[in-house]
């Protein structure tokens, strides 16, 4: 691939992102509108205000585990606001997002929020690649940790070269359970170190997940996806599931021309 | 409360043939979730082109508080047809898409969905070719 129209650090994303299925980079803007969202939505839920530092750091003292799924729908209803939540994510990845997608953008209409509390078993994502599910392989998924995330604490993936070395070998694994494809892999298997502050591109067709988190704390983490506006949907639709964020104008003057007559 | 009257296909879009049962359970589903009194669905006619149902809830406009349609992909593929849809849409008149879970309530907001379009008929989404002359 030429690199002669890209400059650093655009350059240096395209090929960390060519040769490994994912970006780490710093986030271009603070979290401090998502914290205050969370926070606002969970004082809500709990009945008294809270900072964002105890909410993210002592998850389990406030929320009970048998509350958890019920805290975590609260609060995604809460994040549910394209203006500001969505804004707020695109302009923590701006560049990045371009250098690896372009400018004009479909965006998922609301994010996901992951909590997961250290040995709980419930709130796992077993292995899997989400264009087996019917995304499109032309999204990327931003993934922003609110906590700084290592070992089974974060999330793990195959990175390109090892997924498509599972692509290429599927009939190997195709009729595994989930748990012993993953034992399968697992050698390839990288549980990324991000911190706060960080974010993660990755293509969702690598194959990924998340264990049980044996660390000390809770990992909170959010997703969304991006693509580019004009490449193929899968059956998460345009409209259904994403919504344009960036048409340009030449876009519309060249859908709108009609041959003189 | 006059209520909001379901709209759904005989025949396929956006490439795919939804059963009607499965529709009207979607239309039901969003109705009661989104505090809309539900009126039953009327049902298009399946030859392709044919917009008779539409037309005719259209010219009763005045009678319901608007239409939930279960999807943006029965949407008229004439732009005439659909910005004469456009045009009725205000205070007394709103058009709910509930497989999108999208509201609309004035023409202009309306513009969202020449956006979808666009991006469905660059994209190559089946059955969203806007017609030459539209």
């Amino acid at each position: 691939m030429s690199f002669e129209f890209f400059d650093p650090p655009e350059r240096d994303w395209i090929q960390t992102f060519q040769n490994q299925g994912y970006l780490i980079f710093d986030l271009e803007q603070d979290l401090d509108c998502i914290d205050q969202t969370l926070c606002e939505a969970s004082a809500r839920y709990l009945g008294q205000s809270i900072s964002p530092e105890e909410l993210y750091q002592n998850t389990p003292q406030w929320v009970p585990i048998d509350q958890l799924n019920g805290f975590r729908v609260a609060l995604i209803q809460a994040l549910r606001q394209p203006k500001t939540i969505g804004r707020a994510l695109y302009g923590c990845a701006k560049h990045p997002i371009h250098a690896l997608i372009g400018n004009e953008l479909a965006m998922q209409r609301g994010p996901n929020l992951s909590i997961q509390y250290p040995n709980d078993p419930s709130s796992l994502l077993a292995i899997h690649s989400d264009v087996w599910s019917g995304n499109s392989p032309y999204e990327l998924v931003l993934w922003v940790p609110l906590v700084d995330c290592y070992a089974t604490k974060s999330m793990y993936l195959l990175p390109l070269p090892d997924s498509q070395s599972v692509y290429q070998n599927f009939s190997h694994y195709q009729n595994l359970s989930a748990e012993a494809f993953y034992a399968a892999v697992a050698d390839s298997a990288q549980f990324l170190t991000i911190k706060r502050g960080q974010g993660l591109l990755f293509w969702h067709g690598l194959v990924h997940g998340n264990r049980i988190n044996q660390e000390a704390k809770t990992r909170w983490s959010m997703n969304i996806r991006f693509k580019s506006f004009l490449s193929p949907y899968g059956s998460k639709e345009l409209g259904e599931t994403f919504l344009p964020i960036t048409i340009r104008p030449a876009t519309r003057l060249g859908y709108a021309y009609r041959r003189p007559t | 409360m006059k209520g909001h009257r379901g709209y759904v296909f005989s025949r396929a879009m956006g490439g795919s043939f939804i059963p009607q049962r499965v529709q009207n359970l979607v239309l039901r589903e969003y109705a009661k979730a989104s505090g809309l009194d539900y009126l039953l669905a009327a049902v298009e006619y399946e030859m392709p082109g044919c917009w008779m149902v539409l037309n005719g809830l259209l010219e009763e406009r005045n009678q319901i508080d608007g239409l939930i349609f279960y999807s943006s992909h029965q949407l008229p593929e004439k732009r005439p047809d659909r910005d004469f849809l456009y045009s009725t849409i205000g205070a007394n008149f709103n058009l709910h898409l509930a497989l999108e879970q999208l509201v609309f309530d004035t023409p202009e907001s309306c513009l969202l969905l020449e956006d979808l379009i666009m991006g469905r008929t660059l994209a190559g989404v089946p059955d969203f070719g806007e017609e030459e002359d539209g």
